[in-house]
């Protein structure tokens, strides 16, 4: 009896964490979905929602690039659990002086966020537009669902089904940001007088440590939920208790009233009513009502097997974010700023040089060759055999303004040696940041219409600087070797 | 004797990035040309240029 009991215990036991896992399942499925929708337009998404996000924010990200991009793939966001700074970026005002900033004082996020008394928040930040989330779900599987809408689960609940299909709308989506020069500037000098404090997670035993800095947010504050029901194809046929969105089924008899739309908006009305005393809505002033968690939701359409939701929230909350990382090097310094988007989509899985400026790369190998230690002279030797990646000659003009007018000149023609000294590293750097430089004079003078056939030159240095860069990334982790030793010869650690 | 060799003197302005205000942002950013492009040039003079909305650093230097 005592082992019949107990075999039946434990099947209870596995059957209990069947379903635990696989309601686990369902909610890790529904919130990837929902954050795939949000990925797809090029954000990153927030999960949970919330409203106290913003550019300049900075988080301390201490899992390896390769880990990020697994959980980025897994669960379709990155959690923000680290906020370590909130730097007040200071370009706002030259980002939007010529399109949304209305006076000169203006303070972002708070004038949009809390205006004058008569205007809505984030009524007169830009406007932005959103793919619509498409969900499908069924009950005793995430039936709450971890999608981040409370008219979901109240639609569902009103449907009284077993499963349904819905679209979620995200509509008023609101954007604001800030140019990422301008915001690195603010965030270095953040950076600079929290030297210290960011000296704590410098690179040690391999292990890299960044900070991630918001550039961008995007938020919404309405999200339009429609919904039917799996049972559609059962029009007019019900078995069961009766669902609450009955009361919106027009009969089949002679019971004209009820086809009515008088009678259709009087049983939508009801159902709002319905709503607002199952949710207990409470009054925070005069003016406002809310429901409990913060949103009002309001039945705007129903049928027998389908029904729509508007949820409205008191304010926008953020729901997606674009930004870039910084390496924090030894001795608490900061590294060049790369894009989140190219670290979460794979383009950075092998570091690149691309990312990595050429007074950056002439100063590591200044400090090597300055040494005496026997470390740096070899690392000295190493990268001087990187000038094997060097032409002879330089293989298109390499263009540049010779006077503050603005006059395009010819600074170097394909006849002109890349040097007359024996080739180096130095000589290395030198090229590349020429090719880097003379690639944006040709597209200023382009955009500017100035000078003829300028655009075959811009071809063949941005050809050139390629065919260095793919050398360089050849010998990537000889180059980050030779950054990460002049650090520690410079800074110590 | 060797020939009297003849230099060629040119000119290269660089504009500054926005945001470049203060001194130390525009000493900051010819220490990045000096240690960039301007590497291996035969410096003869530096000239920083701020002429209406102009501003950047010039080199002169040789050819």
């Amino acid at each position: 009896m005592l082992r019949y009991l107990l075999i039946m215990l434990t099947i209870i036991a596995i059957c209990s964490g069947c379903s635990t896992l696989s309601k686990q399942n369902e909610l890790e499925r529904v919130a990837k979905d929902w954050s795939m929708t949000i990925r797809a337009s090029q954000i990153i998404p927030v999960y949970p929602l919330t409203e106290d996000l913003q550019p300049g924010d900075v988080f301390l990200v201490q899992v390896p690039i390769d880990r990020q991009q697994e959980i980025y793939k897994q669960k379709g966001f990155l959690p923000l659990d680290n906020l370590i700074g909130r730097v007040n970026p200071g370009g706002y005002k030259g980002f939007y002086e010529n399109s949304f900033f209305t006076k000169d004082d203006f303070k972002l996020p708070k004038d949009w966020l809390l205006p004058n008394s008569k205007e809505q928040a984030w009524l007169a930040a830009p406007n932005a537009s959103f793919p619509t989330y498409s969900f499908s779900v069924k009950r005793g599987g995430g039936f709450n669902l971890a999608v981040p809408v409370q008219g979901v689960p109240i639609g569902l609940s009103l449907m009284g089904g077993d499963a349904a299909n819905g679209t979620i709308v995200i509509a008023d989506a609101k954007t604001y940001g800030v140019d990422v020069i301008s915001l690195e500037k603010d965030v270095r000098d953040w950076g600079n007088k929290n030297q210290e404090f960011l000296s704590n997670f410098s690179p040690s035993d391999g292990r890299q440590n960044y900070i991630r800095v918001v550039s961008r947010v995007y938020l919404t504050g309405k999200l339009n939920v429609s919904i039917q029901s799996g049972r559609s194809g059962s029009a007019g046929i019900s078995a069961g208790a009766s669902k609450p969105v009955d009361v919106l089924v027009p009969g089949v008899g002679t019971d004209t009233e009820k086809n009515t739309t008088e009678a259709y908006t009087k049983n939508v009305s009801m159902l709002n009513t319905m709503l607002e005393e199952a949710l207990k809505k409470i009054k925070i002033s005069d003016k406002v009502d809310q429901f409990m968690p913060g949103a009002t939701i309001k039945v705007v359409a129903a049928s027998s097997n389908s029904i729509s939701l508007s949820e409205n929230l008191p304010r926008p909350v953020v729901i997606g974010y674009l930004g870039f990382d910084m390496q924090i090097r030894l001795g608490g310094l900061l590294g060049p700023p790369i894009p989140t988007h190219a670290i979460l989509s794979r383009e950075m899985k092998d570091p690149n040089l691309s990312y990595i400026s050429s007074a950056d790369l002439h100063r590591a190998y200044s400090t090597l060759k300055k040494s005496k230690d026997k470390e740096a002279e070899q690392l000295v030797n190493e990268l001087n055999r990187l000038a094997s990646h060097l032409p002879e000659k330089y293989p298109c003009n390499i263009y540049g303004f010779a006077d503050e007018k603005g006059t395009l000149d010819i600074l170097y023609n394909t006849e002109k040696k890349i040097s007359e000294k024996t080739l180096d590293f130095s000589t290395v750097t030198a090229y590349r940041a020429k090719l880097v430089r003379s690639i944006e004079v040709l597209k200023e003078a382009i955009a500017k219409k100035i000078g003829m056939g300028l655009q075959e030159h811009l071809k063949c240095n941005e050809d050139a600087l390629l065919a260095l860069n793919e050398g360089l990334n050849t010998n990537f982790p000889l180059v980050r070797r030779a950054i990460d030793y002049a650090d520690k010869l410079k800074y110590g650690g | 004797m060797p020939a009297k060799t003849k230099f060629v003197e040119k000119t290269w302005f660089i504009s500054d990035p926005p945001g470049t205000n203060s001194d130390s942002d525009k000493n900051s950013r010819l220490a990045d040309l000096l240690e960039g492009e301007w590497n291996d040039l035969s410096i003869v003079r530096i000239d920083r240029i701020e002429i209406g909305s102009a501003k950047g650093w010039k080199v002169t230097y040789r050819g």
